[in-house]
């Protein structure tokens, strides 16, 4: 499974261009938190920072937070989701008593992602309680993910669990190297098949 | 309560408003207080503070007032941390991990079911025994939040957001409550802390679904 380089210092050139263009990339690079940790730490946005610093941190906030919001209102519409990975993003699902399902990659990504959206429930993620941790470059979080279906019995809890996430800014935007989503509450409609993604 | 603003007044007492003005004078602004006076001496003061944090809450957007640049920028940074102050607290609470150090030394929690006392668990020994037996119980609540909003004033801050818990059980019942935090927050050493949580229950009810129960432990 591919994980996230927690140590992305910015090059040399990279630190200078930025002292001289005042850009704020010069971020100080810290070891970002596991997910477990996330959980257990206090809060972890910029202590001390200048100003431009602080700012930089709330844009990174939002954005990620827009990022985990877009995929789900996306699910919804059964719009495309693997342009919101990284090329060699992935993306794992773990069912209760099963071993792990993964899709790795673009083509994976996009053949696991078409065969969700061919499911003939509509599913409408809702999500909660956003944690985020951010070091530069790469980022950490953990956010609740509720699962309803629309049907002919109104609504129905397909899923629940929570996504481990993993992001990276490529080209100035947010995107997952990594979701890892585990059920923790599995509904009928999930029991009987049509989430899991392709097998990596 | 009141919310005195350069345009309209609005004199609150209790969540009924009185009266709205627009350009009022002194004389007249200080009859609204005294007749705001007059209806909260009939209440409780607990209730009075209360009843003031929720409609200064639920009145105007109080953030960022007076503020130049750099302040305006460390509120949304503090109000960045409350905000994951609570969904910390939701994450522990789901993990059944500890969350008396979310609180500070001095925290209160409170608890209002319908129909019943107010339970309060007082300072760090007594927040230790509550949760360790909300904690200990079989079922895993998950706590939901929404709707939150905050007020900022230096090192202190006010919050009110709505919570939606569902307890997964072994015999697929789902009990479901909703509800809603009102929290006081101190920031010590650099952290923003609860002061008080209080809850409010205002819906309490027993859904059958077809959920299985929780068969992992998030980690």
């Amino acid at each position: 499974m591919a994980t996230a380089q927690a140590s992305a210092r910015p090059s040399l050139l990279a630190r200078v261009g930025a002292f001289l263009t005042g850009a704020p990339a010069a971020q100080a690079p810290s070891a970002l938190p596991s997910h477990g940790d996330l959980v257990h730490r206090d809060f972890t946005g910029v202590d001390d920072a200048t100003l431009r610093q602080q700012v930089q941190e709330l844009l990174d906030r939002e954005e990620i937070k827009e990022l985990a919001a877009r995929y789900a209102l996306r699910t919804s519409k059964r719009g495309t989701l693997a342009d919101l990975y990284i090329e060699n993003g992935t993306f794992t699902v773990r069912f209760p008593g099963q071993p792990p399902q993964q899709a790795k990659g673009r083509v994976q990504l996009e053949k696991a992602y078409a065969s969700i959206m061919t499911n003939p429930n509509v599913y409408m993620p809702k999500i909660h309680n956003h944690l985020i941790s951010i070091s530069g470059d790469e980022a950490v979080g953990i956010v609740w993910a509720e699962v309803h279906t629309h049907g002919g019995d109104g609504q129905v809890l397909a899923a629940a669990g929570h996504f481990q996430d993993r992001m990276r800014r490529e080209n100035g935007r947010w995107k997952f190297v990594e979701r890892d989503f585990t059920m923790v509450v599995m509904g009928s409609v999930i029991a009987g098949g049509g989430l899991p993604p392709a097998s990596s | 309560m009141m919310l005195f603003r350069h345009g309209p007044v609005r004199v609150f007492v209790g969540e009924r408003q009185m009266t709205t003005a627009r350009g009022i004078s002194r004389t007249t602004f200080l009859s609204y207080i005294r007749a705001a006076a007059i209806g909260l001496m009939s209440m409780s003061f607990m209730t009075k503070i209360a009843a003031a944090a929720e409609d200064m809450l639920l009145g105007v957007f109080t953030g960022f007032k007076s503020k130049d640049r750099a302040r305006r920028v460390q509120e949304l940074m503090d109000r960045e941390e409350i905000l994951e102050l609570s969904a910390r607290y939701a994450q522990r609470i789901l993990r059944r991990l500890d969350v008396v150090d979310l609180f500070t030394d001095d925290g209160v929690f409170i608890v209002r079911l319908p129909d019943k006392p107010p339970q309060e668990s007082r300072g760090r020994e007594q927040l230790e025994k509550t949760y360790a037996a909300i904690l200990a119980r079989p079922e895993r609540p998950m706590p939901k939040l929404h709707n939150v909003l905050i007020d900022v004033n230096g090192d202190t801050a006010t919050a009110r957001v709505w919570v939606e818990v569902h307890v997964p059980s072994a015999d697929g019942q789902r009990f479901v409550s909703g509800g809603y935090y009102q929290d006081q927050m101190r920031r010590e050493n650099g952290r923003w802390k609860f002061a008080v949580r209080d809850v409010t229950t205002l819906v309490g009810a027993t859904h059958s679904t077809s959920t299985a129960p929780p068969a992992s432990t998030p980690n």
